[in-house]
């Protein structure tokens, strides 16, 4: 990943749950995040979709586990999109 | 045999499903695929409306009785427990439609009825299966034999001792389990955890012995702190099944309708139409959709006071701090053991057929 989609997606994070020092590592989960559940899960998927223009599916909303597997996912559809 | 051929017919229909998709024939493949689901669905609503000859629609009849023909067709539906099988197939479907590879029908066979989980699940991933499908199976080794033997056993003792024993304890030798008041109920309620808890780490440990991922269905249920967490910790393949299937979907698709600022209203709706499918998947009944509701607002309303507890200061008196933890993790427990067991006793005839 890029470190400019890095950042912008550390500051989608940091704002959403309200961690303004939150360092993103890839096998950050939910469970270490307090307000990362269920109901903002949605809105943080949303909020990426929107700022990186791309569109995840519902199975892969779903099956996301961890930050790492969402980076690997944004790079997939970003460079779908350059190509 | 009756079995395989099930699964092998199912697994062709799959193979076409997955066929008409490669040549690009996608409206016979999403059409297959709906077709697919509600043959499933019809299935089990058909096993979930007559266990025990209980009928949903009151016809005074159950449909079974009325058409005797279809007799065999109950004793394989309840002697298989169907409703696994159906999470299992749902799932399947799913990891098809999302472009899973299909395994071959021998192997779908132990992903969708393997032996030591016919009786009470836990529900086991799709893709989790396939992955394990394509490593290597594990080589045998002391440690994990030991490992499975702790698990085994303790699960035996958990079903043997502990819920056999407080069964006989409480409804004698040859007692059947009667729910006569909240008491009978509440012993009930801890009867079935020991029952199917036991139950549930023998199939981990023969699961973890073979290289079958099965997932741990509970996670110290009455340790929980709000009915919220207690449905994380109680059959936790079923709310994963349930989540993923269900409340994501769901939530999606309302966002993408309605747009993120409908986001919390649409979540909740979301949230209460997953208990109510669980409370479906116990028992086709009217007290079973009830029992759903009330579950899901009840976790609803928890959701809601804990994001005023992290904006505002309305409910600050409910924050434990200090010695306030302590006092909250015993009452949190004992919150969600009455409001467990109240729910519980509203529906438990429908699901002990009294």
């Amino acid at each position: 990943m890029k470190s400019a989609d890095e950042k912008k997606l550390t500051e989608i994070f940091r704002v959403l749950f309200n961690m303004p020092e939150l360092e993103l590592r890839d096998n950050l989960t939910a469970r270490d995040v307090p307000l990362w559940d269920s109901f903002n899960h949605i809105n943080l998927i949303m909020n990426i979709e929107s700022e990186f223009d791309i569109r995840f599916t519902t199975d892969e909303i779903a099956s996301l586990q961890n930050v790492g597997e969402m980076k690997v996912l944004i790079n997939e559809k970003l460079e779908a999109l350059v190509a | 045999m009756a079995c395989l051929g099930c699964v092998s017919l199912f697994w062709l229909v799959l193979f076409f499903i997955q066929y008409a998709r490669e040549v690009k024939h996608y409206f016979i493949s999403n059409v297959l695929l709906v077709l697919c689901i509600f043959f499933i669905l019809f299935i089990f609503l058909l096993h979930k409306s007559n266990i025990d000859h209980h009928s949903f629609f009151s016809l005074g009849y159950s449909i079974y009785e009325k058409y005797a023909h279809l007799q065999h067709i109950v004793i394989v539906l309840s002697s298989l427990t169907f409703s696994y099988i159906f999470l299992r197939a749902i799932d399947l479907i799913r990891a098809i439609k999302a472009r899973n590879p299909i395994l071959d029908p021998f192997s779908l066979l132990g992903y969708l009825i393997p032996f030591y989980m016919i009786a009470s699940g836990p529900v086991n991933v799709y893709t989790e299966y396939v992955a394990a499908n394509e490593r290597e199976s594990p080589s045998p080794n002391f440690s994990l034999l030991l490992e499975s033997i702790n698990l085994i056993t303790n699960g035996l003792f958990l079903k043997f001792v502990c819920a056999e024993g407080l069964r006989i304890l409480v409804f004698g030798l040859n007692g059947k389990l009667e729910s006569t008041d909240i008491f009978s109920t509440a012993f009930i309620f801890i009867y079935v955890f020991f029952d199917f808890a036991g139950y549930s780490y023998v199939a981990f440990g023969i699961g973890k012995l073979l290289g079958i991922p099965t997932p741990l269905n509970f996670q110290h249920p009455y340790v929980s702190k709000s009915v919220t967490e207690f449905w994380t910790r109680w059959h936790v393949s079923l709310g994963d099944f349930v989540k993923r299937t269900i409340f994501v979907p769901l939530q999606v698709f309302m966002v993408r309708k309605w747009g993120v600022g409908y986001a919390y209203r649409t979540n909740l709706i979301a949230l209460i139409a997953s208990f109510v499918f669980v409370g479906i998947w116990h028992r086709l009944s009217l007290k079973f959709i009830i029992w759903g509701i009330m579950v899901g607002c009840i976790v609803a309303l928890e959701k809601i006071i804990r994001d005023q507890l992290n904006n505002k200061k309305i409910f600050s008196f409910l924050k434990f701090k200090g010695p306030g933890k302590i006092l909250a993790s015993i009452l949190g427990p004992c919150y969600v053991f009455c409001v467990i067991v109240g729910t519980l006793h509203f529906a438990i005839q429908d699901l002990l057929g009294q």
